[in-house]
């Protein structure tokens, strides 16, 4: 799964501390907006924030955790594997490469029938 | 016939535990299957994959399950517990069926 979205605003998202180290404390392992808050020390809004343009770039999947007995709250997981710009004459073309989990592979799969 | 030579050197007790154990083997698969499916609605809010994800419990995980409690341990006539692994079958064929069919969720 790869595209070309708009070059500036994916340098912009990535341009920005918070943004990249949700990124990689979600790598390996879903994290809520509690703990990334207190790992990367900023506040829960900023995080929100930043989850929220991660999530509209595909950089991030959200996943709700319920929970028997109180409220459900979201995980969060990067999605992003890796972005590579390449030069041509008519500008930068990126390549965003997205880490598919069988689970949504297989959602894909179904959905699109 | 070229069949039954095979047949008959082969032991029928042998058969009989093998295709238990490849029984076993179909249940795990589909319930494992079932579970991607489940982890594909949670993740991505698909209602579709929640039918699949039901569909696959209702063909493979509960006839098995009725089986083994209706058969084995309660002595129920393998006629009517095979009817009601059957209906369960029929009812997870049309939940995968309506969840392929389902318009997308967004």
């Amino acid at each position: 799964m790869s595209d070309s979205p708009d070059v500036a605003a994916l340098t912009d998202l990535l341009a920005d501390d918070c943004a990249r180290q949700i990124l990689v404390e979600t790598k390996e392992q879903a994290c809520s907006a509690a703990v990334l808050s207190e790992r990367i020390g900023v506040s829960e809004p900023t995080v929100y924030r930043r989850l929220e343009r991660l999530r509209a770039a595909d950089l991030v999947t959200e996943e709700v955790q319920v929970v028997t007995d109180g409220k459900n709250f979201s995980v969060y997981r990067a999605q992003l594997d890796g972005v590579e710009f390449d030069l041509t004459e008519d500008g930068f073309e990126v390549t965003v490469s997205r880490r598919q989990r069988m689970a949504d592979r297989f959602t894909q799969l179904v959905e699109d029938m | 016939m070229m069949l039954e030579l095979p047949l008959q050197s082969f032991d029928l007790e042998t058969l009989s535990l093998a295709r238990q154990l490849s029984e076993i083997v179909t249940i795990v698969l589909g319930l494992a299957i079932s579970y991607i499916a489940y982890r594909g609605y949670r993740r991505n809010q698909s209602r579709a994959m929640l039918f699949v994800a039901a569909g696959f419990v209702l063909i493979i995980g509960i006839p098995a399950v009725v089986t083994v409690l209706l058969y084995f341990l309660l002595d129920v006539p393998i006629e009517i517990v095979n009817s009601v692994g059957q209906v369960s079958e029929l009812v997870g064929m049309t939940a995968i069926l309506y969840g392929l069919w389902t318009p997308r969720s967004g």
